[in-house]
């Protein structure tokens, strides 16, 4: 009992370990490099490895080159079992004005070994509050919007041209 | 000489240094396969779209057309919804719709759905009708509500053809430009994608008279490109309706009954 007790914690120590030296800048560019294809990247970052997890202070989200947000902060949990990215209250650009309320209180992406076949999303600000899911066999992404009551005023075409569900709430689908 | 450190915590110690060293080498080893560096957007500067100016006023003498109002219909109700506040009103043919606001709370009503208990029965152009234990409300624009109301009715399109050509507006573009919720009281367009690639955007419904209506474009047409550009993606699409009001030329290129055509226009001051 005693060594199975032993072997366990040095099993839990072994993972630490992997967890503090996991190259978590080099697995960042590898995660910029998959997102690229979809057009999403992130300039003028600084990235700073914390041990467990990792920081992005400042940057430039580019939707292809089109200038999306001046993001403050980005902090991403990869602890392998439990991974998760969460973007710090920031504001869209000018150019996306005409498009959405600039302001967003946060976003949030987690994907766990306890669901491993789909990545979640949450996402609050003027715009209402998003939540989304991600599909990884079917390819298939799936979000649905409660549209703040500024949004239902300004932009009450736009919506009708989601789909309408329960509560007062909007569902987009799209595959990749 | 007795001893001062215990053989146990030395020995755990050096699992643990080991353990460390072996994470810390896969660790490495993982590193070697993964990019050093990071990806950059390649921003273009500017406009990515080059356009000859041209002004055909000047040419053909154009001037904006003004639409002629249309009068409402009865107005036999007696009683008023004054609780509520009548923010616009949408006369689509196969779907009209309202959208009033109580408060903070905005809701949009088509005919059939109910709002606390009153249930939308019709919609003429100023006017909402509700009915509630068999009595009929009338809900109609306040006065100090119509100013700058972005639901309000579209301005009076100043699309013109004359000898085959035909004229946009630049007053008009920008008001579409700027009132991005206008262009979705005209027109409902989808993605069009094929082996995954978006590769343009159907028009899926028009506004009889709409702006989008007298530009030629009709149901079922797929915009494939503007202005010689692929529309392949929807960052193209912002960047060229985000630029839309500085263009002198618009071509759309479109897929009609299987056919590829062009719409030309210009842009007037």
């Amino acid at each position: 009992m005693k060594r199975m007790k032993t072997g366990l914690l040095y099993s839990a120590a072994f993972v630490l370990f992997l967890l503090v030296f996991l190259p978590k800048t080099a697995l960042y560019h590898e995660a910029e490099m998959q997102m690229k294809p979809f057009g999403l990247t992130i300039a003028a970052e600084s990235a700073v490895d914390r041990g467990f997890d990792f920081v992005l202070k400042g940057g430039d989200l580019y939707f292809e080159d089109l200038h999306v947000a001046r993001l403050e902060q980005i902090t991403v949990t990869p602890w392998l079992f439990y991974n998760s990215v969460r973007v710090a209250p920031f504001s869209l650009s000018a150019d996306m004005e005409s498009f959405a309320p600039r302001d967003v209180d946060g976003i949030s992406v987690t994907y766990s070994v306890l669901d491993p076949l789909h990545v979640t999303l949450e996402g609050a600000g003027a715009f209402g509050s998003v939540t989304g899911r991600v599909a990884l066999m079917e390819r298939k992404v799936t979000l649905e919007l409660t549209p703040s009551a500024a949004l239902r005023a300004k932009r009450p075409f736009w919506l009708k041209q989601l789909r309408s569900i329960e509560g007062g709430a909007y569902r987009y689908e799209t595959t990749y | 000489m007795k001893q001062r450190i215990n053989p146990l915590w030395v020995r755990r110690f050096i699992v643990l240094a080991i353990l460390a060293a072996v994470a810390k080498a896969l660790m490495l080893i993982l590193a070697v396969w993964l990019p050093r560096e990071g990806v950059e957007p390649a921003v273009s500067s500017g406009d990515t779209v080059t356009y000859a100016r041209y002004t055909p006023s000047q040419l053909f003498g154009i001037e904006q057309r003004r639409a002629v109002a249309k009068s409402g219909g009865k107005q036999t109700e007696v009683y008023r919804l004054d609780a509520l506040t009548l923010r616009g009103i949408y006369l689509e043919e196969a779907h009209p719709f309202i959208l009033v606001e109580e408060g903070s709370k905005t809701e949009l009503l088509s005919i059939g759905e109910q709002y606390k208990r009153y249930t939308l029965v019709d919609i003429l152009p100023t006017k909402a009708i509700f009915e509630k234990d068999g009595q009929r409300y009338a809900l109609a624009f306040k006065e100090e509500s119509m100013g700058g109301v972005e639901t309000a009715p579209s301005p009076a399109t100043s699309v013109v053809t004359q000898d085959g050509f035909t004229s946009i507006k630049r007053k008009e573009i920008r008001y579409y430009t700027e009132n991005f919720d206008a262009i979705w009281q005209n027109v409902k367009i989808q993605e069009v994608y094929r082996n995954k690639k978006l590769t343009g955007f159907e028009v899926k419904w028009i506004k009889k008279d709409s702006i989008f209506a007298k530009m030629g474009l009709q149901e079922n047409d797929i915009i494939t490109g503007i202005n010689g550009k692929p529309l392949t993606s929807v960052a193209e699409v912002l960047k060229l309706y985000k630029n839309m009001d500085q263009i002198d030329n618009l071509t759309l290129d479109i897929q009609r009954n299987h056919t590829e055509r062009q719409l030309d226009y210009a842009i007037y001051d």
